[in-house]
């Protein structure tokens, strides 16, 4: 089975591919100003007036059209905290602004996953080591294989089962990723262990839960379901979008994974081809990028993390005719397509694979 | 007045940066903890020089004449601190910053040619002891150079409006009288106050009745033969700054001269060692200023956080409150106060303080 749609490149056109990355990437960096920073306040300022919409309209839910209207815009808001707000500002996309309220290293955003933690592992162990076996627990989250790579075991099996749950639960799973608690089962961690690497996750997300199921239900009196129920709807919204929108970037047909012996010793231009063969985009209009923070282009996200998101949409032709002189692959298309293709792997690979032991693609 | 304990409340619950956002709709001015002043005029002093007339919110906590303030305004999307001294009396109940135009200056340059009334600008609270003495009845000399003559004209107003008696002779240069700040003010305020003297230098034209050429020691001759006897204050550029040190320590006197340094951090041309301040634990240690940050911050016996150590990451992400790095793979300099710097990605460049 072909593991690669791309052609291999000597280490002169790695460098000379590296170089021309590094050359966009530094005109855009240079042409940074005004226009972003008014562009990441506004979309702060419309998560908090969503935020702010959508529960003043649930306060009125026992009318449809203001529940349907508040729940709606109360998930909007949590997807633009989480995605293109949350996301974006702790990448450090916007540290060259110097503005402590968009800090990178001290932005927290309204969802399980506190911002220490997530720092650590999403922009360490996801991004420098992108589709890395053994290195990115982002690949099934320690939950699912999609791989053949990845070794099989009976617990695969009701995969499409775990991928459902981990879906509607989407913000606890991300919470919970840090402690590993996969790793109680193969004995490298005791349970207490997890205890210890949860708790922050687990007191954050609790603090949450209340505020969402306890505080504004309560504050809403005799209104409380019709709030309660919205809350929950407009969370489970956001969960399901996250976690389509995140499966995409990864796991669709295309794309590959690499042995741990394809990071070492990496160049720049090396690690550049990685981060494009490791990950998918997906087609859509300018509201779509938007409520995907941007990781629709996902390809442009894993070569330039630290630019802002809004550039990606600008930056993706000129990265897709790089990416085609160099004879590589440019993984894009519609949402539909590529989702249905990351369905597709967590049913297949929840079965053992045969054929041989495949061997993992050298970038 | 409600509002203030009404706001304590809420701030207890709210985080602080959500709640200044609801109540700036009201009060465009309103931060928990820091100033915010609106520029209420513009007036200009010269062709280079203007002064912002301010009106700062509540937590804004007075000052002392002669002292300055550090003025952080967004240029381009990029939040740049200068710093300025303040220009008016401390009685005012509206703060001026005088500022002159520095050549390709970004944060100046911004405030002469974008800044309109009704901006919003962030300051520090005052800073610096370059004040006047209690005791009014020490003698004073004051030697200004073109837009070091502001933390003057902030004292001589402060007398004025107080009424304050003081035996001040000032002694201020500019390259030619249509640059020289607050003309009116230094005709006027002599009449008023029978103690203070002026003297104004052309250091590029000669007029009658003013100095000619720089500051020399003929010029204190006379302008103030007793200069021994003065405490002398200097705020100028950094050659006018150097002379009147020479001078003052020449005649023996230096610890009778109070000075006030305007200094940008300056990128250093070579390479060598260089200080590093670490706010968070106290540490000073030099490096070598030639690998990046990071490693040179472990051979120094630092541990500070990190990741790919490839500038990836931004685990190592630290802020730099003072000095200057620069980017190992773009060699762009970075010097601006207060802004995140990745320590893997950068090199020393000048002595630094940084939030470690």
């Amino acid at each position: 089975m072909p593991t690669t749609r791309s052609t291999p490149l000597s280490p002169a056109d790695l460098d000379a591919f590296g170089r021309e990355l590094d050359a966009l990437r530094d005109e855009v960096l240079a042409a940074l100003g005004e226009a972003d920073a008014r562009y990441i306040r506004r979309v702060h300022a419309a998560v908090r007036y969503t935020e702010a919409g959508g529960r003043g309209l649930l306060f009125l839910g026992i009318l449809p059209p203001a529940w349907l209207a508040g729940t709606a815009l109360l998930a909007l808001s949590k997807i633009l905290d989480n995605m293109e707000l949350g996301h974006n500002v702790m990448h450090g996309q916007y540290d060259w602004m110097n503005d402590p309220a968009l800090h990178s290293q001290t932005f927290e955003w309204e969802t399980v996953a506190p911002g220490d933690a997530w720092r650590h592992s999403h922009n360490l162990g996801h991004h420098v080591w992108t589709n890395v076996l053994g290195r990115d627990r982002d690949l099934g989250y320690g939950l699912l294989r999609l791989f053949p790579e990845q070794p099989w075991s009976v617990w695969n099996l009701p995969q499409p089962l775990y991928a459902l749950v981990l879906a509607l639960l989407f913000d606890w799973g991300v919470g919970l990723h840090d402690a590993e608690l996969d790793r109680v089962l193969d004995g490298t961690r005791t349970p207490a262990d997890i205890a210890r690497a949860a708790a922050p996750a687990v007191r954050k997300g609790t603090r949450l839960l209340i505020k969402e199921f306890v505080v504004f239900p309560l504050l809403a009196g005799p209104l409380a379901p019709w709030v309660f129920a919205g809350n929950l709807v407009a969370t489970l919204i956001r969960n399901l979008w996250t976690f389509g929108i995140i499966f995409c970037g990864h796991f669709t047909a295309d794309v590959e994974v690499f042995p741990e012996s394809a990071a070492e010793s990496e160049t720049r231009g090396h690690w550049y081809l990685r981060q494009l063969r490791g990950s998918s985009n997906l087609d859509g209009g300018p509201l779509f990028h938007l409520f995907s923070g941007n990781l629709s282009h996902q390809i442009e996200h894993h070569l330039f993390p630290d630019i802002p998101a809004r550039r990606y949409a600008e930056m993706a032709p000129r990265v897709r005719e790089i990416a085609a002189r160099y004879g590589q692959h440019y993984n894009t298309g519609s949402f539909l397509g590529q989702f249905l293709s990351v369905v597709r792997r967590i049913v297949v690979h929840s079965l053992p694979s045969f054929g041989g032991s495949p061997i993992p693609a050298e970038a | 007045m409600v509002a203030a304990p009404l706001a304590a409340c809420l701030a207890r619950i709210v985080p602080a940066d959500t709640l200044e956002f609801w109540v700036r709709h009201v009060d465009p001015l309103f931060a928990i903890d820091r100033v915010l002043a609106r520029v209420e005029a513009v007036q200009p002093e010269t062709e280079r020089v203007r002064t912002l007339v301010l009106q700062p919110n509540r937590q804004w906590r007075g000052f002392r004449a002669g002292q300055h303030v550090a003025l952080t305004a967004e240029v381009g999307g990029r939040r740049l601190t200068r710093t300025f001294s303040l220009s008016g009396a401390d009685t005012d109940r509206m703060l001026s910053v005088t500022v002159g135009r520095r050549p390709g200056g970004r944060v100046t340059g911004w405030l002469h040619e974008r800044l309109r009334p009704g901006t919003v600008i962030e300051l520090s609270q005052a800073q610096g002891d370059f004040t006047l003495p209690e005791d009014t009845a020490v003698p004073l000399l004051f030697i200004a150079g073109g837009t070091g003559i502001t933390p003057f004209l902030a004292m001589l107003r402060t007398m004025a409006a107080r009424r304050e008696r003081r035996d001040v002779v000032l002694l201020c240069y500019a390259p030619r009288a249509e640059e020289l700040i607050a003309r009116h003010d230094l005709t006027a305020l002599p009449r008023v106050q029978p103690g203070l003297r002026v003297h104004v230098g052309y250091t590029r034209e000669t007029r009658a009745g003013a100095l000619a050429g720089r500051f020399g020691t003929a010029h204190v001759a006379a302008a103030a033969p007793d200069f021994r006897d003065r405490l002398t204050f200097v705020c100028g550029p950094p050659p006018l700054m150097e002379a009147v040190e020479r001078a003052w320590t020449d005649a023996g006197i230096a610890a009778r001269l109070r000075r006030e340094w305007f200094a940008l951090p300056r990128l250093r041309s070579g390479r060598g060692p260089v200080r590093v301040t670490c706010t968070a634990s106290g540490r000073i240690v030099t490096v070598p200023g030639e690998r990046s940050l990071l490693e040179e911050l472990e051979a120094a016996g630092l541990r500070p956080r990190h990741g790919c150590r490839a500038g990836i990451c931004r685990q190592c992400t630290c802020v730099k409150v003072a000095g200057a790095v620069e980017e190992l793979r773009t060699r762009r300099p970075a010097d601006e106060a207060g802004e995140p710097i990745q320590l893997c990605a950068v090199r020393a460049a000048g002595d630094l303080t940084l939030a470690l």
